[in-house]
């Protein structure tokens, strides 16, 4: 290569510039590398912290949303069992209201049917005493003019022979 | 009560004084003599009940009546020993025991026989010798005419009752039909 050929043309420029350069170097190498250096770990050591934190951070939110997850999963067990219990409390209730209707149904169906016999009892009493009134007052103003003195004469013989049979079997 | 047991009382002691039975009759009339006399004249016991009229006078119009009424001895002695005593307000009961009791000794039965008609003799005679043979006691017969009866009799001897007329057969008929059942 042609730029090859001159170095004999620029032999000391290479070496000044070699000398220059590593001159230059152990400068950069004492004085500017260090804090370049430092900064830079530090740099590093403060990303790897973030990095640790936001690992650790991460894990932490991982760990929240798992609680959270958990504490909602039993939320929504709860909440299950809240809606069941509501459920079967609702169903209790209603069996037991239904028993009670049922119950108080039957006893207004028994006082009703209780009072309809009572009714009918007093009724039928009423019309007994009332044909028996009706009867015995028949029958009396019919022997009150029916009965003649040779009948009432008749009927006197039978009742002493009545009640002499009476006494006899007293006596016995 | 006390009513009772002072007539009881009474009655007997009386019974007990007469020895004779065939007196009893007359000692019984005397005193239901009394006793109507007292129901007729309300002033008669007014008379005795006064405490502020004196024994004496109270004695002397029980023999004055006693007199009236012919009563013997013993009937003299009792009233005025009830006049004493303040009990001859009870003489009504004492008459009624003392029928009893002398029944008792006579052995004897008072038998009250209701009917609508006045009973004949000789149905009055064939109750008294049946309840005579039944009861083997001599018989009383006392009638009355109750027109309730409708027809029949009824007849009563002390606590005994036997109902045979038409009143008491309507009635148990009236009791039949009351407690006829309805199906």
């Amino acid at each position: 290569m042609p730029q090859f050929e001159q170095v004999g043309v620029f032999s000391s420029l290479i070496f000044w510039s070699l000398v220059s350069f590593a001159i230059l170097f152990v400068l950069l190498k004492k004085y500017a590398f260090p804090p370049i250096l430092e900064a830079l770990e530090e740099r590093e050591s403060k990303i790897r912290n973030d990095i640790s934190s936001a690992e650790q951070l991460r894990a932490e939110g991982q760990k929240i949303k798992a609680e959270l997850e958990a504490e909602l999963k039993k939320a929504h067990e709860k909440a299950n069992t809240i809606v069941q219990l509501a459920h079967d409390e609702a169903k209790k209730n209603q069996d037991k209201l239904l028993q009670e209707t049922q119950a108080k149904i039957k006893q207004m169906q028994q006082e009703a049917e209780y009072e309809i016999q009572s009714s009918r009892n007093k009724l039928f009493n009423d019309i007994r005493n009332y044909a028996a009134e009706l009867t015995v007052a028949s029958v009396e103003k019919f022997l009150r003019k029916r009965l003649d003195d040779q009948t009432s004469q008749e009927l006197i013989n039978e009742s002493i022979d009545e009640v002499i049979r009476s006494m006899e079997q007293s006596a016995n | 009560m006390l009513r009772n047991a002072i007539g009881k009382r009474y009655a007997d002691a009386l019974s007990k004084s007469i020895t004779d039975a065939r007196n009893l009759d007359g000692v019984l009339w005397s005193l239901q003599s009394f006793c109507s006399a007292f129901e007729a004249q309300p002033d008669l016991v007014r008379f005795f009940a006064h405490p502020g009229i004196p024994q004496e006078n109270k004695a002397q119009m029980v023999q004055t009546l006693c007199d009236q009424l012919k009563a013997g001895d013993a009937v003299r002695s009792m009233i005025l020993l009830l006049t004493e005593r303040k009990k001859i307000l009870f003489l009504r009961s004492i008459a009624n025991y003392f029928e009893k009791v002398s029944d008792e000794r006579l052995n004897q039965v008072r038998v009250t026989v209701s009917a609508t008609r006045e009973l004949a003799n000789d149905q009055v005679n064939h109750l008294r010798d049946a309840l005579g043979r039944i009861l083997n006691k001599k018989i009383i017969i006392e009638t009355r005419v109750d027109n309730t009866l409708i027809g029949g009799v009824t007849l009563q001897v002390g606590d005994t009752v036997a109902d045979a007329s038409i009143r008491n057969r309507l009635s148990i008929l009236k009791q039949a039909i009351e407690k006829e059942e309805v199906v």
